[in-house]
């Protein structure tokens, strides 16, 4: 009887110690989680050693007011783009300790006229900071040549533009043989003054 | 001085003798006949069923034909193909033959010549006809696109027309004067057209050297022209990708076939002519010998192009190509090819070698069958590559996979083809058949001939 | 009270209907829409462009306020968007004829169901190859047959890519038609091959379709200019269940089709991206992935047609 109180007795300690400690544990998490983030940001910036990097860092200021990197969000790189958003991968898309996360830069990409691309930035519903967002204007992109084909002397172009070869011979075809024809036209209107003539002659006769 | 005299009546020209009376009466135009009468009222009924059929396509578009997606050209166009070859017969008698000093050629050229002109006119309205939009025929004028095949046939098919009416009107002024000085009998209208056409025609030597000197620059002209308006025609087709139209040699290849069909169209409508109007003293058995003779040889380098068109790709049996052949030698359209190839080409050549083929009524039936052959042959041209483009014709209704003409589409063929035959018709009422001062010129040239 | 309820949203409609009658241009049906108008001018004008290229202009009280901004501009519809190169591609191996990118077209563009300008064809490129299906939209090529052999110049190329037709200028030569070996091409033969049923007509949204159907003139694919032209993608695109269709600018190199966006040049790298009877030189703009590593076994589906 006394052996069984005893056993009773130590489960009951084990148990409510386990209880105290993981309440504990708790309270240590929700301490943690509960370092209130504020005023979040996220940056773009772009780095060309050892190739061109896009780096986003996300920073906020913790309870004490300094302004601290925050680890493990994750964040979307993106380029924008007239159809969607072309995403940029990287190995790790959460940030590091230092709150960045590095991804490069597309080879051979496009860009405006000028090489301008617009590079995006976001995070989700993240727990610790929430939604943010940035975009970012950088010269990286492959300046576009844009070739207008609408003055492009073709076959199929509108038909001030047909090819000049296509154009002169035709012409000179048409003004050979209508020349000719008009010409000729001429002649039977010389018939008939000269039957003319002829009428007035042979009547004097 | 009376050779001056008459070295100076040689160079006035034949007018200054007076048409010798046989001539008068055999080569004027005659009133009209019974037979005649019902042939004209023939054509205009068909003429008048055509138009109501073509009432019936303006108000309901072309769906009335049996023309879809995929066999978007039909009857309509391969039928305007067909006038194009027959109207190359102009060029033909009027300049190939007067440039190889062919004598025998004097009674047909006329008749040639408004063959041509009639199937030039029913080329250009049956491609109206089967335009979509057919009151937007000026935007061809206004926006016109030189780099189009269609704006080409669209100039040269003007041009050629334009040197066929010149061919026709010309060698006509001589005897449109006989016919205001000696048809005083005529009613009020044919006697002012006579007078207004003959254009003061007094047989002047002037004149005579005008037209002369014309008739020789058109025929050189018209060559040429012959030749590309038929090609360009062929480009129609040759400038797609399509089996069976994708070929370097379809200019040559009509050109060819043009050439015969139209010699046979001559030959038939002579026979025709000839005996309606009792013209067997200017259109001899000889005449038709030696047009049979040129129908021969027309149409043997007519079959070298068949062969050359149809057995390489033949040999090589590409995918697309391979099937649309399949169709042709074996297939859906097998029938109706060889028919075209044997009867209308193999048999006519074989009978035209022997001398008996080439009399008057044989060859009449064989150059009948040789331009109803023509017909069918344009017919193999446009539709079976239609019907196998590239990509397979699927998900469409049972119909579309086949091309049936309806009765619209015959009707509205058949009026044009009476229409051409209405104008031939018409023209023959009104002028000589013969030319009357060329058979003149003939005769004394012999009369000459035999003093020497 | 739910009479007068019903009527303004009666009315509310005619006007959307009336709006996009007068943007669409269309011929058809135009003059029921327009005679279900009845609300009063307020004198206001807008300027709109139809789709065949026509500045109208149009009572402001009749616009639905929905209307794309693309259209109220005056850029002239024969020179396309400046700046940009539209470019398409299909994957293939991601293809099983669901067919809903031709219910889209059909009615983006106030087709009967068993038409659309979007086909979508089984091939099969050798006897012990395998089957597949191809859609076949208009292939927009930048060496194209069928703007050659216009005599007329009713189709034409604009400088962003497309290939147009302009329907007040076609004379129905069918040229074009015959030109194109991808027979990309359809004919309005008559009214009745363009009939829509009244479910059809109630599912069309007038201020996002487009018809300028014309009897006796040539219509096709137009890569949905007020679409394209407003960064937003065609709606054979969009409807895609599988995400078969890519579309996007090639001058961005950039193509999307709705949830994935993709580098254009790499895609069509790594996934051997071709171009359908390239050997015919006509430059088409719209590219295949080939039917390997298949989303879809192949099954025989039939497909509606009247």
């Amino acid at each position: 009887m006394k052996h069984k109180i005893k056993y009773i007795f130590l489960v009951l300690m084990a148990v409510i110690s386990f209880g105290i400690q993981t309440t504990y544990a708790a309270d240590d998490d929700k301490a943690k989680a509960e370092v209130k983030y504020t005023d979040a940001t996220l940056k773009l910036s772009f780095d060309t050693t050892g190739g061109k990097h896009i780096i986003a860092t996300v920073m906020a200021k913790d309870p004490s007011g300094a302004v601290v990197p925050v680890k493990d969000v994750t964040v979307v790189i993106q380029i924008k783009k007239s159809f969607g958003m072309l995403p940029v991968e990287g190995d790790n898309m959460a940030t590091d300790e230092s709150g960045t996360v590095t991804v490069n830069f597309p080879k051979e990409l496009p860009g405006d006229k000028e090489g301008n691309v617009t590079v995006y930035s976001k995070v989700d519903a993240d727990a610790k900071v929430g939604d943010l967002e940035t975009q970012s204007i950088v010269k990286w992109g492959i300046p576009a040549e844009i070739e207008n084909t609408l003055n492009k002397r073709a076959l199929w172009a509108a038909r001030a533009n047909a090819p000049i070869s296509l154009v002169i011979a035709v012409n000179l075809m048409i003004a050979l043989v209508w020349g000719t024809i008009i010409f000729i036209a001429f002649k039977l209107l010389t018939i008939n003054r000269l039957g003319k003539n002829e009428k007035t002659i042979k009547s004097k006769v | 001085m009376n050779s001056e005299i008459v070295t100076a009546e040689k160079e006035a020209g034949i007018g200054h003798h007076e048409v010798p009376k046989d001539l008068l009466k055999d080569l004027l135009p005659k009133k009209l006949t019974k037979s005649g009468t019902i042939w004209m009222v023939f054509l205009l009924i068909i003429i008048g069923i055509g138009g109501y059929a073509y009432i019936s396509q303006l108000q309901k578009g072309l769906i009335v034909t049996d023309m879809r997606d995929f066999t978007s050209w039909g009857i309509y166009i391969s039928n305007f193909v067909f006038f194009v070859a027959i109207s190359l017969v102009g060029s033909l008698i009027s300049a190939v033959l007067k440039l190889t000093d062919v004598k025998w050629r004097t009674p047909l050229v006329r008749i040639a010549e408004i063959i041509a002109v009639a199937a030039i006119t029913f080329a250009a309205l049956i491609i109206i006809v089967d335009m979509g939009r057919p009151e937007r025929f000026w935007h061809l004028f206004v926006y016109g696109r030189i780099q189009s095949p269609i704006m080409w046939d669209v100039i040269v098919i003007t041009t050629y027309f334009t040197i066929s009416i010149l061919l026709l009107y010309i060698p006509l002024l001589p005897d449109l004067a006989i016919c205001r000085d000696k048809l005083t009998g005529a009613a009020k209208w044919k006697r002012w057209c006579y007078k207004f056409f003959a254009l003061n025609w007094q047989n002047t030597p002037r004149q005579y050297k005008i037209v002369n000197d014309s008739i020789r620059i058109l025929a050189v002209l018209i060559i040429p022209l012959a030749l590309s308006i038929h090609t360009v025609t062929s480009w129609l087709f040759a400038t797609t990708y399509r089996a069976g139209w994708d070929s370097t040699n379809f200019g040559p290849y009509f050109v060819a076939g043009a050439f015969m069909a139209g010699c046979a169209a001559v030959i038939a409508v002579t026979y025709v002519v000839r005996e309606h109007y009792g013209l067997r003293k200017y259109i001899t058995d000889k005449h038709f010998d030696h047009m049979g003779k040129l129908l021969v040889l027309l149409s043997l380098i007519y079959l070298y192009f068949n062969v050359n068109e149809y057995l390489v790709p033949g040999y090589k049996m590409k995918e697309t190509e391979g099937a649309q052949l399949k169709a042709l030698f074996t297939g859906d359209y097998a029938p109706m090819f060889w028919s075209v190839q044997i009867l209308g080409l193999a048999i006519p050549i074989i009978v035209l070698l022997f001398k008996w083929g080439r009399k008057p009524v044989p060859i009449f039936i064989i150059s009948v069958i040789v331009v109803i052959g023509a017909w069918f042959k344009r017919l193999l041209i446009v539709t079976p590559t239609l019907l196998h483009p590239f990509i397979p014709i699927q998900n469409v209704p049972d119909s579309w996979h086949h091309y049936n003409p309806t009765w619209q589409e015959w009707a509205i063929t058949s009026a044009s083809l009476a229409g051409a035959l209405f104008i031939i018709q018409i023209f023959f009422r009104l002028f000589p058949v013969v030319s009357i001062w060329e058979t003149m010129e003939e005769r004394e040239a012999e009369t000459e001939s035999q003093k020497i | 009270m739910e009479v007068n309820q019903n009527t303004s949203r009666r009315k509310f409609l005619k006007k959307g209907l009336v709006a996009g009658a007068l943007v669409a241009g269309g011929s058809m049906g135009a003059s029921e829409l327009i005679s279900a108008f009845d609300s009063k001018p307020s004198g206001n004008k807008i300027r709109l462009l139809s789709p065949e290229g026509k500045v109208v202009e149009v009572d402001a009280s009749v616009i639905n306020p929905s209307v794309s901004d693309f259209l109220v501009s005056s850029h002239n519809v024969r020179e396309g968007v400046p700046g940009k190169k539209f470019v398409m591609v299909i994957d293939l191996s991601r293809c099983k004829n669901a067919g809903k990118c031709r219910k889209a077209c059909s009615k983006m563009h106030y087709l009967p169901a068993n038409r659309s300008y979007i086909k979508i064809d089984k091939m099969q490129d050798s006897e012990k190859g395998a089957p597949y299906w191809m859609p076949t939209p208009c292939f927009h090529c930048d060496n194209p047959p069928c703007v050659k052999v216009c005599p007329v110049g009713a189709t034409f190329k604009l400088s962003d890519g497309i290939v147009g037709i302009d329907n007040t200028r076609c004379i129905g030569c069918r040229f074009c038609m015959v030109a194109c070996p991808y027979s990309a091409r359809v004919f309005n033969w008559g009214e009745e091959m363009f009939k829509l049923s009244p479910e059809e007509k109630n599912a069309i949204k007038p201020h996002e379709a487009c018809g300028t159907h014309k009897v006796g003139t040539v219509e096709k694919c137009d890569f949905c200019p007020q679409k394209t032209g407003d960064n937003k993608l065609p709606d054979c695109v969009q409807a895609c269940p599988n995400g078969v269709f890519f579309f996007g600018d090639e001058v961005e190199d950039v193509v999307s089709n709705g949830d994935e966006t993709l580098q254009l040049s790499k895609l069509l790298r790594d996934k051997a991206g071709y171009r359908f009877l390239e050997d015919l030189g006509t430059k088409p703009r719209v590219y295949y992935l080939p039917p390997a590593n298949r989303q879809f076994p192949f099954t025989e589906t039939k497909q509606a047609s009247k």
